[in-house]
């Protein structure tokens, strides 16, 4: 009895359908297919840049993955987990969507657009260090000063009328 | 027989080319003054540098060219392209020291893109831009849209006949008020009100979007100038789908239009004249295209069933089509998809909206439905001397601030200019056939280029060959000065050559 118990549930683990997990879809592919994505469940990746865009209950956050940014319509308790978005001094939390992809979302005039389920800070964002090179600071120093010498001199030259040819 | 250019005459374009030369290393202390504010070091540097060298050169070409001889027409008609091809050479230093361009060459492609008003850009990673750089684009937007020669002029002295001359080289002739001064000053103060007041109202929607105040001053000064000034840069790589917002696009589609009309009717209206509106030729054209290309947009995209209900229809299809007849090229949808998505009908339909663009006298590109007007109505006093009695004597008039007869001379000068786009158009289309895109993908970007819209077709523009770029350069340069000045500095140069 016990034999048949453990062979009928081995069966059903092989008969039960398993959700596999989800692939990560780069924005490049849901450009180029978008007719085929459209409507179904995807994983996206990619940094927040410039604006999180709380609006009430949810808004919007746009995602980069290095070739193009996407719109994500998410809760706004899920887009506060997001703290730095990117711009000259910071890169931005790079962020983990599962949502729903739309060619041309009915909830939203048409946009291309994700609509997040989950939503995941999986790496924070960093603040980027300029450094300011010395050879412009040399060729600054340089130039400027010949620039200001050139335009009080055509200045002064103007100024007291000392003519053309 | 071609007459050799003489040395003054070189002596007096220089001198011309140097002060405006010199103009734009001042306007560069602009985006300096923005980066020293936000604290951004190394752009301060990047302005700096740029500023000395432009600032020097140009004053350096002015004292070594010093003439006190007086500009003259062919003077005047020349200074514009060599000025323009100098701003876009200056203008790209600041860009390319700021790292965010592959060479220095791509740098060149996007100042002549913002001034010319074209808004396509080979810009890497724009949404890590400094402050100051991003402000420097769209101030570039601002410059070209109001004409770089007609704003350095008014900010200088010049005689006014060398002034009328460089407005005809720069496509900005029409006398608004009796004084070309006059005239370029009030469009000076029309776009800066226009900058205060929708810079106001873009920032109160920035923050009614999410937008903390302080990003919000910086996204609405650039939104408006890109706007108003039918350029079509936006702060952030996505254009204005990036906002995600019904409102920015309400508010952002008035502007677009308000760019695309003439001058001449602002002041008609500014002077109480509020019927012109609605009897001028030019305006009603640009109605009657709108409406009749938004019309079958509209049953294109049914067909493809992607924006079938009216919101989408609107914010994507009228929005895009909108942006591309005033030569903006904003977009509401991705630029890739419009090929895939609106199907053939819709592509072609937005391929003529950019190609015909809308008002003279305006910051749009393309042949103008002035000329369209002119066209069609000549092409019916022709019919009607076909059908009446020989004897009759046919007189077309049309309605422009008052009724003018069509004369010859006007349809001429309609015709040529529409072939030199046409041919312009047709010529970037088969290099980038050349380069091995698709005929249509081709065509869609040389229009792009060459009517200044900067919407981007499937045509990956960071990888494609230096000479397709090239090509458009100068798409974006001869169709900006409508062609009458650069084919006089064809004939300038062929004449200096050959010229005895």
């Amino acid at each position: 009895m016990r034999k048949t118990t453990l062979f009928m549930l081995f069966l059903i683990a092989l008969l039960v359908p398993t959700t596999p997990a989800l692939a990560a879809v780069s924005s490049t592919e849901l450009i180029e297919n978008s007719k085929a994505y459209d409507g179904t469940t995807v994983e996206f990746q990619g940094e927040a840049i410039g604006d999180v865009m709380v609006r009430g209950e949810s808004g919007w956050v746009n995602l980069h993955d290095g070739s193009n940014a996407i719109g994500i319509w998410a809760s706004a308790a899920e887009l506060r987990e997001i703290r730095t978005a990117g711009d000259y001094n910071s890169i931005g939390d790079r962020v983990l969507v599962e949502g729903v992809f739309h060619l041309a979302c009915p909830t939203h005039d048409g946009e291309f657009d994700i609509h997040a389920e989950t939503l995941a800070v999986v790496k924070p964002g960093s603040r980027i260090t300029h450094t300011v090179e010395p050879g412009k600071m040399i060729a600054a120093a340089i130039l400027v000063p010949v620039a200001v010498v050139l335009f009080l001199f055509e200045r002064r030259r103007r100024r007291y009328g000392v003519g053309g040819s | 027989m071609l007459f050799r250019p003489r040395l003054v005459d070189y002596k007096i374009i220089s001198f011309y080319t140097g002060k405006l030369i010199m103009g734009i290393g001042l306007l560069m202390l602009i985006p300096m003054a923005i980066s020293l504010a936000s604290q951004e070091w190394s752009p301060v540097l990047d302005f700096l540098i740029g500023a000395s060298i432009t600032i020097i050169a140009g004053l350096l070409t002015s004292i070594f060219c010093r003439t006190g001889k007086e500009m003259r027409w062919m003077h005047g008609i020349l200074v514009v392209p060599i000025a323009w091809l100098a701003a876009m050479l200056f203008g790209a230093i600041p860009h390319y020291l700021g790292g965010h361009f592959a060479t220095f060459f791509d740098a060149m492609f996007d100042t002549m893109s913002g001034f010319t008003t074209t808004g396509l850009t080979l810009i890497r990673d724009l949404d890590h831009l400094s402050y100051g750089h991003n402000f420097w684009r769209h101030l570039t937007i601002f410059i070209g849209g109001q004409g770089i020669v007609i704003v350095m002029l008014t900010l200088m002295a010049g005689g006014a006949s060398s002034i009328y001359a460089l407005s005809v080289g720069e496509a900005r002739e029409e006398k608004i008020l009796p004084n070309l001064m006059h005239t370029a000053r009030f469009i000076r103060h029309v776009s800066l009100v226009y900058f205060v007041v929708a810079s106001g109202v873009l920032w109160r929607v920035c923050v009614q979007l999410g937008i903390i105040p302080l990003r919000a001053l910086f996204h609405a000064p650039n939104i408006f100038m890109a706007a108003f000034d039918t350029g079509g840069f936006t702060p952030q790589s996505q254009s204005i789908v990036y906002y995600h917002s019904p409102l920015m696009e309400f508010w952002t589609l008035p502007l677009m239009l308000a760019g695309a009309i003439n001058f001449a009717l602002y002041y008609a209206l500014f002077s109480g004249n509020k019927r012109e509106i609605f009897k001028n030729g030019e305006s009603i054209t640009m109605t009657l295209t709108i409406f009749a290309a938004f019309s079958i947009t509209a049953i294109a995209l049914a067909q493809a069933g992607v924006f079938n209900e009216v919101a989408p229809m609107f914010r994507r299809g009228f929005y895009q089509m909108i942006s591309a007849y005033t030569s903006t090229g904003f977009t509401t949808v991705q630029s890739h998809h419009i090929p895939d998505i609106w199907g053939p009908l819709g592509v072609l339909t937005l391929v003529v909206a950019m190609g015909l663009g809308a008002s003279i006298g305006s910051t749009a590109g393309g042949i103008k439905a002035h000329r369209l007007m002119v066209i069609v109505k000549a092409f019916v006093q022709e019919i009607k001397k076909m059908v009446l009695p020989p004897s009759a004597i046919t007189v077309v008039k049309y309605h422009h601030l008052k009724k003018n007869p069509l004369t010859e001379k006007l349809v001429l000068n309609a015709f040529l200019v529409g072939m030199a786009y046409i041919a312009s158009y047709i010529i970037g289309a088969l290099m980038g056939a050349l380069m091995g895109y698709s005929l249509h993908d081709a065509l869609f970007q040389s229009v792009s280029a060459g009517a200044n819209i900067g919407i981007s077709s499937r045509i990956p523009l960071l990888d494609a060959p230096d000479i397709l770029k090239a090509t458009y350069v100068f798409q974006m340069w001869a169709g900006r000065l409508e062609f009458v000045s650069v084919l006089a500095l064809l004939g300038f140069l062929v004449s200096a050559v050959r010229g005895k």
